[in-house]
């Protein structure tokens, strides 16, 4: 079990000192977070699992380069963020970015009750569908602040841009997803 | 307030970071106009759909998997570990190797590398012809084709190792006068190669192959420097010099490009015990302080002091180097050494083949 007493620089500590069960604990503690945003930049649950799965196996591999100038978890993001940006990159170039929501998410979404209506569920296919459409700066940009919900610093110090720059990207994003989503909420609103 | 500014603080509404007096500013401005509150309704519903995305748990196991993944790479390090850890534990063992490798090299090279150094045409035409007619008689030209490999004196078996006057006496085998032609010129030059068996009793021969450019005598064979005992013997193939005649070949050469170049002198007492041919008057002339010359000094240079009388080429490994010097200054005074063409550190560069050294013997300085 994760010991939330324990910090994430004790726990990569110990890791550098040869205490490899220390980096299981690491793993559990942001195995969730960093699935989540992989697979929501993604939208395949397979290539987010296998991502994921390589995320955390270069942080390992490169954990003795970790010096603590940053919190583990950013460093953590950059290296998910490298790895789903190159992933993204090599699947539409071969055209197979599909959204299989129908298939994946039900079956292995925490809370998929038995209430769950239709409309939300075709809710978040277009949301995710309109995400993978978005540039992978607007993409990301918004999932760390708007599902992560990441404070607009932290998300500058993961991008390595300024606060201000992550706010008018910010603004952009959002503005290109309303765009993708406008003639839905049209009809959702009529609907209503 | 007016639109333009109320898009440009929307985020930051949105965001519900702006202080209370904006934020109530902001309120009273959508409620009056229907574009900007359609606006700001549109961009809170994505803000709200994306932050209700359910949140999906990895694949049971995940961190079993990942942990799996993570010994494994534990246990097989990665390619540059496993370049490098070898590396590490077998230095020593790879080290010696190269140098047993490189040692063995040189070894078969020395051992198997014909003498590089061609025949020379050309003699200088300062120096006065003093080869005594029984000396030319008996001189041979050497092609190209018997120039021969250096042989190291302790591999010629002793029966061989003798005067070739000796073997040309004793040799039956040696057809007369083959490969023997007269000499075109009084120029001509003789080939000296001949090791002393005492001295390779003294001391391992070192590789060396003498070329003499200069006028040489039967004497210059049997001692390098005609100064007596000299350890560099001077080699030959045994069975080339069973058959070769009592004096060494004579041939012309093109004079090479030196490595090294020495300007030394002889050493009176020692040329006087070299050459004259009484003790006695070698002492009396010793004793005395005349300047009398010996017969090579007679044969060579006649009365100038300082005249460049004979110029000897030697083959040296580079390591025999220093032993080469030693001896030589043992042998003889060194009055001057001078690198050739090439730089030092070129000839350091390139210590895997043989030095070509050119050594100027100058009669003894008058006591």
């Amino acid at each position: 079990m994760v010991s939330d007493s324990i910090s994430d620089a004790e726990y990569v500590r110990r890791l550098q000192q040869g205490e490899t069960d220390a980096f299981e604990m690491l793993v559990r503690r942001h195995e969730k977070t960093i699935f989540n945003l992989v697979y929501r930049m993604l939208g395949d649950y397979d290539e987010a699992a296998e991502t994921s799965q390589e995320v955390f196996l270069s942080a390992y591999r490169a954990i003795d380069r970790f010096r603590g100038d940053a919190n583990f978890s950013t460093w953590l993001y950059r290296i998910a963020l490298n790895h789903t940006s190159t992933r993204r990159k090599s699947l539409n170039r071969h055209q197979q970015r599909n959204v299989s929501l129908d298939d994946t998410e039900p079956v292995r979404d925490p809370q998929p009750g038995p209430a769950e209506t239709m409309e939300k569920k075709e809710i978040r296919e277009r949301v995710q569908r309109a995400l993978n459409t978005l540039e992978p700066d607007d993409a990301t940009v918004i999932l760390l602040r708007d599902l992560q919900d990441i404070p607009y610093e932290e998300v500058a110090r993961l991008l390595e841009i300024p606060v201000g720059t992550v706010k008018s990207r910010l603004h952009r994003a959002r503005q290109a997803l309303k765009s993708r989503l406008a003639s839905y909420f049209y009809a959702g609103r009529k609907a209503v | 307030m007016n639109c333009e500014e109320v898009q440009s603080q929307l985020l930051e509404y949105l965001d519900r970071s702006l202080d209370a007096i904006t934020t109530k500013h902001l309120d009273l401005h959508l409620t009056s106009c229907p574009p900007c509150r359609a606006e700001a309704d549109s961009l809170a519903d994505c803000i709200q759909q994306v932050a209700t995305l359910p949140i999906v748990d990895p694949p049971l196991g995940f961190a079993q998997r990942v942990m799996a993944h993570a010994r494994e790479i534990d246990r097989k390090p990665s390619i540059w570990r496993r370049l490098a850890i070898p590396w590490r534990h077998s230095t020593p063992i790879q080290a010696t190797a190269v140098v047993l490798i490189a040692v063995f090299s040189v070894y078969l090279y020395q051992r198997e590398q014909p003498a590089p150094l061609k025949p020379f045409q050309t003699e200088t035409k300062t120096e006065q012809p003093t080869t005594s007619p029984e000396q030319l008689a008996t001189a041979r030209t050497i092609t190209p084709a018997e120039v021969t490999p250096p042989v190291v004196a302790d591999r010629i078996p002793p029966s061989r190792q003798q005067a070739p006057g000796k073997l040309a006496a004793t040799d039956p085998s040696a057809p007369a006068g083959s490969n023997i032609t007269p000499p075109a010129t009084p120029k001509a030059e003789r080939e000296v190669r001949e090791p002393i068996p005492s001295q390779a009793a003294k001391r391992a021969p070192i590789q060396v192959q003498e070329v003499a450019t200069g006028r040489e005598t039967s004497r210059i064979n049997r001692e390098p420097f005609g100064l007596g005992d000299f350890p560099f013997a001077a080699p030959r193939q045994p069975s080339r010099r069973s058959a070769a005649p009592t004096e060494g070949p004579i041939f012309s050469m093109n004079e090479p490009n030196a490595d090294i170049e020495f300007v030394v002198r002889r050493r009176s007492a020692q040329r006087y015990q070299a050459e004259s041919e009484s003790a006695d008057t070698v002492r009396k002339s010793a004793e005395t302080g005349a300047n009398t010359p010996s017969p090579l000094a007679r044969r060579t240079a006649p009365s100038l002091s300082g005249m460049i009388v004979e110029t000897r080429w030697f083959t040296v490994a580079h390591e025999h180097l220093e032993q080469f010097k030693k001896d030589l200054s043992a042998q003889t005074v060194i009055e001057s050494e001078s690198i050739g063409a090439k730089s030092e550190q070129e000839l350091t560069a390139n210590g895997a083949r043989p030095l070509a050294i050119k050594v100027i013997i100058l009669p003894a300085a008058d006591r």
